[in-house]
């Protein structure tokens, strides 16, 4: 049976990186990159490391009768690294996705 | 900053425009577009980069409240000097059945200032003589914010 220790090994984090965005706007692409947002990062071993996105975008669509906000915080946002170096925050939802909010972290393992 | 012996880089992240909309804690140097090397010291998030320095970014335009039914009803009665007498009027008033429809079939209590239907109720009122166009402004004007 594998043990807690051989899962969770010691030092097994290399390193972390982190970052925080406040309606940062979202590019246009296409398919799961309908709209998206790129982030630089220092260079970390894809095959061994991890990425994590909390928060959402935000849309302007209209927000019907008498109801809602200008700002609506609707989509649902997918981290992947693209590139050793290109952190991706996207969603595969409507156009209108304009601005993203939230924080992201690069785990990268030994 | 170091964490686990590993220098620890920071950066902000700023849009076409040059307003900080993100920051970066990274592993080491990294060199690219739109992005910016600051100290710990630094909080740049809002701000903008302009001749190498960070200045205050510009004023977010004001965010106005959304307002019950009842609340919205208040506004007709003060910015818009409309009376209970007449507040009884316009709901009898069949220029303006419509829009009481929408009010009642809304399914919701919020009154939003940036719907479109809150600008068509509030011109029905104006196009038939229940509030003033100065009135109008004046409830727009005063909308509540947050």
């Amino acid at each position: 049976m594998t043990t807690v220790s051989e899962l969770f090994p010691q030092s097994a984090i290399k390193s972390i990186q982190e970052g925080v965005l406040v309606g940062a706007t979202n590019l246009s692409g296409s398919g799961e990159d309908k709209k998206y947002h790129d982030i630089t990062i220092s260079a970390v071993d894809t095959s061994k490391s991890i990425a994590f996105f909390e928060g959402s975008t935000s849309s302007t669509l209209y927000p019907g009768l008498y109801y809602g906000n200008s700002t609506y915080a609707i989509g649902v946002v997918q981290a992947r690294l693209t590139s050793s170096t290109n952190l991706r925050l996207s969603t595969a939802s409507g156009s209108n996705m304009t601005t993203i909010t939230g924080r992201w972290k690069v785990v990268e393992y030994a | 900053m170091e964490s686990g012996g590993v220098r620890i880089m920071r950066y902000a992240q700023i849009n076409e425009t040059n307003i900080c909309v993100g920051t970066s804690n990274l592993n080491g140097e990294v060199t690219a577009a739109y992005t910016i090397p600051i100290t710990d010291d630094v909080d740049p998030l809002g701000k903008k980069w302009e001749n190498g320095a960070w200045v205050d970014g510009p004023v977010p335009a004001a965010s106005y409240k959304i307002l019950t039914k009842l609340q919205a009803i208040e506004r007709l009665m003060t910015d818009g000097g409309m009376t209970p007498a007449e507040l009884v009027t316009a709901k009898a008033d069949a220029n303006l059945a419509f829009y009481w429809m929408i009010w009642e079939f809304a399914g919701t209590d919020d009154v939003n200032r940036a719907s479109p239907n809150t600008a068509a109720v509030l011109a029905a009122l104006r196009d038939n003589g229940y509030i003033t166009q100065a009135e109008l402004d004046a409830i727009m004007a005063n909308w509540p914010t947050e």
